[in-house]
Order: structure tokens, then C-alpha cells, then sequence
């Protein structure tokens, strides 16, 4: 009995070396938080690596206003010949480890993106820590040392407000990209299919941005917003696309919901105005004589949002008017914003891997020079509809009723 | 052989956790590309055959060990060599998967530990179970069995309410042809996990309703093939076949794109309860093979006896078989199925099938001479 209890108590405390688990511990106090990570290539060639770290103290929550003194995050930087070699140096000046699983940013900027972001992508798709979930940003018109130095009012941790403004700008009115890591990756490993990415641009003065005081006023000296898509070729940028060119990239990428869509209407330029609440865009490839077309199918449902001159909203002719009017407007604007990837030569909309789905063995004979021959010279069919459900809370607009 | 009874539902319960164990987390038949789950369905396909042909010669020896029924078909002699080979052959495969476990810990989570300590406390959990015997392995499956599921469908309202899925990384279906899709079934996916089956043979002498068992077996195959397939169909419509190619743990990729309302994420977790809870008892269930053919082959009374040698054995082969991870995923798709896989799991079973019809019908044949005498 007693021989048994001295085993069992052996047992127990042979247990305790087993079951807590601190072989390879890392205490809250020893890591850094990486909230946003910037690459930028140097003119030596090594990289420079721009880490976000966030000062969890100095982020006020819901419970207590205020928070700590100081600016919510601080920047490290270090160079490297590979990015990894930038990750090691940037231990060297960080007291604690660098955390990277709640890095959700990755920025690099423009003249680096030109210059190729394959050799950056690497060491973050392989990483244990590093989602591929993270975002992948461009900075526009700068490095992304820049945009990652400056602080923002709201969202106190940039990158946060990075994500969301890109997030909200893209599904709620369109022409701006929010693309994950793992999106962008399977974009270079997918036939028939160039990779299309957001940026982020800096207005006003970044070395005010950086000051904790600028954000003591209403009117910023230095902010971020979302701008316009970059094309990537071959893993270089090669080009911007904005307005009504880039929302047909996020309407046929089926990452725009809501817009609005403007129109003149009896010879009074952007008379009326709809809003959109849903999407559908159906695109078919099809063969035609051993030829492949693309069909374009798009229907948006919207309501009246704005009417500037007089109309007669619940006129079942006039509205069929208007319907008839915004599809051929949205045609003509799909149109040219297909026409104008056609004359870069790049297929962002993904239409040579809808072709290469649907018709395997027609595609291995164009898969070849896809973006030179193939999709430069595509034939699209495009076909709109619109559907104007209601006009919100009045009908006919007081331009009807003037005195 | 110990004396145990399990019940058939027992049975079903071991054969499903022990064919999803690594298959679910490894990237199977991910030469076919996007048309993997093909390969998987094919694989399952001849899985049933396999195991008919198991349960076949089952029929013939109900009663027996393994042991016993190789010599009871080959004498006495040829019977204690190959039942020692399939004894190495199982403790070879146990430490396999061991190693597969430990590296797959070290890989996602742990890259600090040292891969000795992951394999000695896996192994002694193993060893622990064993000793307990095949009744207390098979309660352990019944409770686990739930918990699997509960995981599993969670996962994949996750994964559908995250938006992941685009079924158009499925297509096109069988692009380059079906051969692709018969290479890496007849290399890989028949093998394993289908065709480890053959390990069963010292478990299903102790099912208590014998005549259940083809039932149950087939069954069992049935639900964790089509949950294989169903896995990677979820895995290449969410990742896409490139990305397959390109990860080690396909599953861990898809399950770390689970984006759902800014909250739950990062759910790497479901990953490791999958690796540690099926790594256990397809380790288990190949030691306790060998435990059991070794005590019959070298007359030891009580196979509890053989576990802490034979535990000690795969613990040190587990890390002694390859040196890095490459090197061990390399032998286990090139070199083990040729070398192994197909002689111990297609080529010997049938030949002992042939044998002991081409037996049975001499015996019949003496009987009716025997009979008007």
C-alpha cells in the first residue's frame, strides 16, 4: 500500500517537469507586438525593414479613457541583405522578441514594387508567426517607412486603420483593393490571371505626421487615405489605375457591393444619382468559332439616392428611362475599363483562368504570350442591368414642386 | 493474444480515427493537383478491395492470431519469418508516423524542442495506452470519435461563414487526363492510408460478433474516405491546388485563412487537436500490431511484457530513420510504398489469399475421396 502511494506520489512529481509546458516560453513582458511590417529597398540594394510595434499601454480601450502617455506605436527599423537578414538586425535594437502573429499590414513601397516584390514575399508566406491573412499594401508616391511613421486619429493603431480603410473604401464604393498575402501569392501562381493590389497614400507632411501633437487637431497636417489600384506584372508594378477605370476592376473582381452611380438627365449633367446595394456579376467564357469571348453579365440593384431636377420618380416609364440609361452607362464604363487593361496587356480580371476552368484543352494552345495576344485581342460581351428598387423616403424630388 | 472482446462498433470507431490520423493532415495524392480528391476517392475505392481481401482471409482463420494463421498457411518456419517481417514492418511504420508527429509539432509550434522529447512523451503516452490493452485504446477512440466531429463540422461552418470557398480552384476537372490521378492513387493514396488496414488483422479476432466486421470495416472505410475527400476538396477550393503543392500541411493553411468576424481567428488549434489526437492512434494501433505479433513470435507470456523494449525501439528508430524532414517525406513517398507498402499490403495478401483457396479445395477434394471410402 505504502509502496504504491511512494509510486504514485513519484508519478506526480516526475508530472510536474512534463506538464507546464514553459520548455520554450515567451512571457507577455518579453515580446513585441508587430502590428504592420514596411519594405523598401535601398539604393545599396539591402532592405530596409520598418516594423510597427505597438505600445499596448498607450492604446486608451473602451474601460479607460485616455490610455498611457506617448504615441500608441513606435517604429524600429534595420537593413538586410535578404528581408530575413533585416529581421535578425532588427533584434539587435529591440529590447523585447519580435512578435510578427498580429502583423496585419505588410507595406512596400512604390519604387520597391517596381523594382519586384518577389523576393520580399518569401520569407512571410514561409514564416510561422506571420499570417498570410495579413494585407499587402503598396505605399503610393513613397516609401512605406513614410506612411507607417504617421499616426492616426480613431483608429489609434495605423495599421488598423490602414485595413479598415481600405476594407470600407472597397466594399462600400469601390475602385480600391484590400488583397491578402495568400490572395496575391495564388495571383503569380495562377495561369491566366495578373495580380491587382491597393495602396495607401500620404497627404500633407510627413514629418508632422509623426508628432504625437498633430493629432491634437481637427484638421490633420498629415493623413492617410486609400488611392488607387496597382497593377502587377510578372511581380513588378507596372502601372496605377483610378476612378471609374479602377471600380470596374473591384465590380468585376465581385469585391464592390455598394457605389454610387451618377447620371446626367435631361441635359442637366449629374442630375440623379443612385446608390447600389448589391452587385451580381456573372462572367461566362465562351467559344466561338475555336475563338474564346467573355460574357459579362452585371446587374445592379439600387435605390434613387439623389434627384436634382425635377422627375416623376413613381412614373413606371420615366424609371424605365433611367434603367435603360444606367445600363448603358455602366456598359460604356465596363467597357473602357476592360478596354484600358487590354491596352496595358494585363489580365487582372482573371479572364484567362476562367478560360483555362472552363475549356482546359483550348487554353494550353493560348496560355502562351495570354496577356500579349490572347486577352489583349478578347472579344467581351458586355451586358448591364440595373434595377432601381425604391427612392427612399420621398418620391417625386421639390425641384417637382418649386414655386 | 490478449484476451479482450470488442465490440464491432468498437471496431468502426478504431479503423475511422486510425485512417484519418496523418492522412488528414498530410498532402495526399497532391500530385493530381486540383484533382486530388480524386485520387483520395479512387484510393478509397480500392480500399474496399483491400480490405474485402483482409476480411477474406479473415473468414478462413477467425480464431487465430496473425501468427497463427501465417503458419497455419505457410508452416510452421515460413510462417515465423513473415510474421517477423510484418512485425518489423509494423514497429518501422509506428515509428514513421512518430516521426511524422514530432516533426509536424516542430514544424507548426514548437521549433525550440528538441524532436526527442516531442517522440519520448508521445511514446510514452502510447506505451501507457497499449499496456491498458486494445479494449481501453478502443473506449479511448469511442469518446474521441464524438469530439473529432463536433471539431470537424465547426471547422467547416467556419470555413463556409468566412466565405473561403471557391469552387472554382476545382476546375478544370481531370485537365491533363486520369493519369496523373492514377499515378499518385497507385503510389500513394491505396497505400496509405487505405491499405495500412492490413494492421487490423490482430485486432479483429478479438470482435466479439465476427460476422460484423466486414460491415463495420467497410463502413468505417466508407465515412473517413469520403471525409478525406471531402477535406481536400474544402482544402483546394479554399487555398487552391498550387498552394497545396507548395505546404506541408495543407489543412494547417486552410485553417489559418478562417477570417470570421474580425474575432475568430488564428484557430491553429483545431490543426494541432487533429495532429496529436489522430498522430495517437495511428501510432498506437501500428506498435500495438507489433507488440502482439513479437510476444507470439518469441513465446513471451503476456505481450505487456514486449511494450517498454519495443516502446524503447520506436522512440530511438523514430528519430534514427531520417536525419532531416525532407529526407524522411522523401523515403516515405518513394521509397516505402515500393519497397513496402505494396509486397506487405497488395502482393503478399493475395498470394496467401490463392494459397489458402488452392489449400481448401485439396481438402475438399480429400474429403469427397475420403467420404464414399
Amino acid at each position: 500500500m505504502i509502496k504504491r502511494q511512494i509510486k504514485m506520489a513519484a508519478v506526480l512529481l516526475l508530472s510536474i517537469f512534463m506538464l507546464t509546458g514553459c520548455w520554450s516560453h515567451k512571457e507577455l513582458t518579453d515580446i513585441a507586438f508587430v502590428s504592420a511590417i514596411g519594405v523598401d529597398r535601398l539604393e545599396n540594394g539591402k532592405y530596409l525593414v520598418t516594423y510597427q510595434i505597438v505600445n499596448s499601454l498607450n492604446i486608451p480601450n473602451g474601460m479607460q479613457l485616455g490610455g498611457g502617455q506617448g504615441p500608441p506605436v513606435t517604429i524600429y527599423q534595420a537593413t538586410g541583405r535578404t528581408v530575413q537578414e533585416a529581421f535578425r538586425n532588427g533584434g539587435q535594437e529591440i529590447s523585447r522578441r519580435l512578435y510578427f502573429s498580429h502583423a496585419n499590414v505588410l507595406m512596400v513601397g512604390e519604387e520597391t514594387a517596381k523594382e519586384g516584390i518577389y523576393p520580399i514575399l518569401d520569407v512571410l508566406d514561409r514564416h510561422k508567426e506571420f499570417r498570410n491573412t495579413a494585407t499587402f499594401v503598396i505605399a503610393r508616391n513613397c516609401k512605406a517607412e513614410d506612411i507607417l511613421k504617421v499616426l492616426t486619429p480613431i483608429d489609434r493603431v495605423p495599421a488598423n486603420k490602414i485595413n479598415k480603410t481600405l476594407e470600407y473604401a472597397q466594399e462600400g464604393s469601390g475602385g480600391r483593393l484590400k488583397i491578402s498575402m495568400s490572395d496575391l501569392i495564388s495571383d503569380f501562381t495562377t495561369e491566366g490571371k495578373e495580380a491587382a493590389v491597393g495602396s495607401i497614400k500620404l497627404i500633407g507632411d510627413p514629418e508632422k505626421g509623426k508628432m504625437q501633437d498633430s493629432l491634437n487637431q481637427t484638421a490633420l497636417s498629415a493623413y492617410l487615405m486609400s488611392s488607387a489600384i496597382g497593377i502587377i506584372k510578372n511581380g513588378k508594378l507596372i502601372g496605377w489605375v483610378d476612378g471609374n477605370k479602377a471600380r470596374v476592376i473591384t465590380w468585376l473582381l465581385k469585391k464592390t457591393n455598394i457605389t454610387s452611380l451618377t447620371l446626367d438627365w435631361n441635359h442637366h449633367p449629374d442630375a440623379v444619382d443612385i446608390r447600389t446595394i448589391k452587385t451580381n456579376v456573372d462572367i461566362k467564357p465562351v467559344m466561338k468559332n475555336g475563338k474564346p469571348e467573355m460574357n459579362i453579365d452585371i446587374t445592379f440593384q439600387g435605390q434613387l439616392y439623389e434627384v436634382d431636377v425635377p422627375m416623376k420618380v413613381m412614373d413606371m416609364k420615366v424609371i424605365d428611362r433611367l434603367q435603360k440609361a444606367y445600363e448603358k452607362k455602366a456598359e460604356q464604363q465596363i467597357y473602357a475599363g476592360i478596354r484600358y487593361m487590354q491596352q496595358e496587356k494585363c489580365d487582372v480580371f482573371g479572364f484567362g483562368q476562367m478560360i483555362h476552368q472552363q475549356y482546359p484543352k483550348q487554353w494550353k494552345k493560348m496560355k502562351n504570350h495570354w496577356n500579349e495576344k490572347g486577352f489583349a485581342n478578347l472579344k467581351v460581351n458586355v451586358h448591364s442591368n440595373v434595377i432601381i428598387s425604391n427612392s427612399e423616403l420621398r418620391t417625386d424630388p421639390f425641384h417637382s414642386n418649386l414655386k | 493474444m490478449e484476451k479482450a472482446k470488442i465490440s464491432p462498433y468498437q471496431l468502426f470507431v478504431m479503423i475511422f480515427m486510425f485512417e484519418l490520423g496523418s492522412a488528414l493532415l498530410l498532402a495526399i495524392g497532391s500530385g493530381a493537383k486540383q484533382d486530388a480528391w480524386l485520387a483520395i476517392l479512387g484510393g478509397m475505392c480500392m480500399g474496399f478491395f483491400l480490405f474485402y481481401l483482409y476480411y477474406k482471409i479473415f473468414t478462413f482463420y477467425p480464431d487465430l492470431s496473425p501468427v497463427q494463421s501465417l503458419q497455419a498457411v505457410y508452416g510452421k518456419f515460413l510462417g515465423w519469418i513473415f510474421g517477423f517481417n510484418f512485425g518489423i514492418y509494423f514497429l518501422y511504420l509506428s515509428a514513421r508516423v512518430l516521426r511524422d508527429f514530432g516533426e509536424m509539432l516542430i514544424i507548426t509550434s514548437y521549433p525550440e524542442f528538441p524532436l526527442f522529447i516531442i517522440n519520448a512523451i508521445m511514446a510514452f503516452c502510447i506505451i501507457y495506452a497499449v499496456k491498458k490493452g486494445i479494449e481501453v485504446i478502443a473506449r479511448t477512440g469511442e469518446i474521441f470519435f464524438i469530439f473529432y466531429y463536433i471539431m470537424a463540422i465547426t471547422g467547416f461552418v467556419l470555413i463556409i461563414v468566412s466565405r473561403l470557398i471557391n469552387l472554382n480552384h476545382l476546375k478544370p476537372v481531370l485537365e491533363s487526363g486520369v493519369m496523373p490521378v492514377l499515378k499518385s492513387m497507385i503510389t500513394e493514396t491505396i497505400y496509405v492510408p487505405f491499405g495500412e488496414t492490413i494492421v487490423f488483422f490482430s485486432i479483429l479476432p478479438l470482435v466479439n460478433h465476427s460476422k460484423k466486421v466486414k460491415i463495420a470495416g467497410l463502413s468505417a472505410i466508407l465515412l473517413s474516405g469520403t471525409n478525406l475527400v471531402f477535406s481536400m476538396l474544402i482544402n483546394i477550393s479554399v487555398i487552391g491546388a498550387e498552394t497545396i503543392q507548395r505546404s506541408p500541411f495543407p489543412l494547417l493553411s486552410t485553417i489559418r485563412e478562417i477570417q470570421f468576424a474580425h474575432f475568430l481567428e488564428r484557430l491553429d488549434v483545431f490543426f494541432m487537436i487533429a495532429l496529436i489526437v489522430g498522430g495517437f492512434f495511428k501510432v498506437t494501433l501500428f506498435f500495438y500490431a507489433a507488440c502482439v505479433i513479437f510476444t507470439e513470435l518469441f513465446k513471451v507470456d503476456g505481450y505487456q511484457k514486449t511494450v517498454y523494449p519495443l516502446g524503447f525501439i520506436m522512440l530511438c528508430a523514430s528519430l534514427m530513420i531520417a536525419s532531416t524532414y525532407a529526407e524522411h517525406i522523401n523515403e516515405g513517398l518513394k521509397v516505402v510504398p515500393i519497397l513496402f507498402h505494396f509486397p506487405a499490403q497488395v502482393a503478399f495478401p493475395l498470394l496467401s489469399l490463392l494459397i489458402i483457396l488452392w489449400k481448401e479445395r485439396r481438402k475438399k477434394k480429400k474429403q469427397q475421396k475420403a467420404s464414399p471410402a
